[in-house]
């Protein structure tokens, strides 16, 4: 199951469900709680009805369908940093994974997911993906899925509305992707970093505008695969991760190195080497690397 | 070796500059673990990795104001 939050909601918080996790905000000014928490809200269903691969009436789904399609600036930028994604990662996080996941049963919102018969192929070559500016080619067949992106994305968007919009220090949270913006508290944003229930933990604190993002192979889990796939396979990544945290600038480049990491799998300490970062084995020993705190 | 060379070109750009050489290693540890154990500090890392353009990350005994788990 993804993230149930349970920590407590004070003045200074809103939560609630979206995506089939926990969208949650806490402000410096508790006074903005209300106003700030109807920006997210309307960004987060902007994003949804832009990229969600669940939505057939999605503007992504209508354009992968169509093959080529002029998007809206919303739904380019979410492609633009998919596509980067792919390019910094040498398609380790690749946005052409859609047809091999719903191959492998996720093609719904988590919940309904359900065991079935799996066909699993590799996925198309991210570079076979073009945009140029606001026009879109994507190959025959192809089904674009920006999950591995496009929240973070969302959680960068949303706290720098905030922020520009009310003039307070936000942090916003969407499952395990995590972005500030505006000034944060004294000693900075404090996050628990805990995947699972009885998992190893830590509480650590963030400076104003940094973003942490986590990324796992025991949520959105069903069977025994789960939801971060090699896009040379299709298959889940076989890694000897259980869960990668890491702190960076955005939480688009947060998630980019977690989910390359889970992919990477031995080649993840290399490519962490100097991020702060936080690493968890599948029997839960903990590797930190960047400087993380113990 | 390439795909790592690619990101860090990138986080150059970014202004998330990772020093860290390609063949730079950073000292590693594993903390034990107990049932749903804090991490402990019995095997940190050395400390000595560099990360000029992430953002420092600190430990805190404060009360926490989100959770970052898998999603």
């Amino acid at each position: 199951m993804p993230l149930v939050e349970t920590l407590p909601v004070g003045a200074d918080t809103a939560q609630w469900t979206v995506w089939g996790t926990t969208a949650r905000i806490v402000l410096t000014d508790p006074a903005l709680v209300a106003p700030a928490a109807a920006l997210v809200r309307a960004e987060l269903d902007a994003v949804d009805a832009a990229c969600s691969r669940f939505r057939d009436d999605s503007e992504l789904s209508r354009a992968c369908r169509a093959g080529r399609a002029r998007v809206s600036p919303l739904l380019a930028t979410l492609l633009e940093a998919a596509l980067r994604a792919a390019g910094q990662t040498d398609g380790d996080v690749s946005p052409t994974v859609g047809n091999a996941m719903s191959a492998l049963g996720y093609d719904r919102d988590f919940a309904a997911v359900r065991e079935r018969k799996i066909r699993v192929f590799p996925s198309a070559d991210w570079r076979d993906v073009h945009l140029d500016g606001n026009e879109l080619t994507v190959p025959d067949g192809v089904r674009l899925d920006l999950g591995a992106t496009a929240k973070a994305v969302a959680a960068d968007r949303a706290a720098a509305l905030v922020a520009d919009r009310l003039g307070t220090g936000v942090l916003v949270a969407l499952g395990g992707d995590i972005a500030t913006a505006g000034p944060a508290p004294a000693g900075g944003w404090r996050v628990l970093v805990q995947d699972r229930p009885g998992d190893p933990r830590c509480t650590v604190a963030i400076p104003a505008g940094a973003a942490l993002a986590t990324s796992s192979t025991v949520s959105r889990a069903w069977g025994d695969l789960h939801h971060i796939l090699d896009p040379r396979t299709g298959h889940p990544a076989a890694t000897g991760w259980r869960t990668v945290s890491v702190v960076a600038p955005t939480c688009l480049l947060a998630n980019t190195l977690s989910t390359a990491a889970i992919v990477r799998g031995e080649g993840a300490t290399r490519l962490l080497a100097g991020v702060p970062s936080r690493l968890v084995t599948r029997d839960r020993a903990v590797l930190r690397l960047g400087g993380w705190p113990a | 070796m390439e795909r790592d060379t690619g990101l860090r070109r990138t986080a150059l750009l970014t202004g998330a500059l990772v020093v860290a050489s390609v063949g730079g290693a950073v000292g590693v540890g594993y903390a034990a673990y107990a049932s749903n154990p804090p991490d402990s500090g019995s095997a940190a890392s050395s400390g000595s990795a560099t990360s000029q353009g992430f953002p420092t990350v600190s430990g805190t005994d404060g009360d926490a104001q989100a959770t970052s788990a898998g999603s």
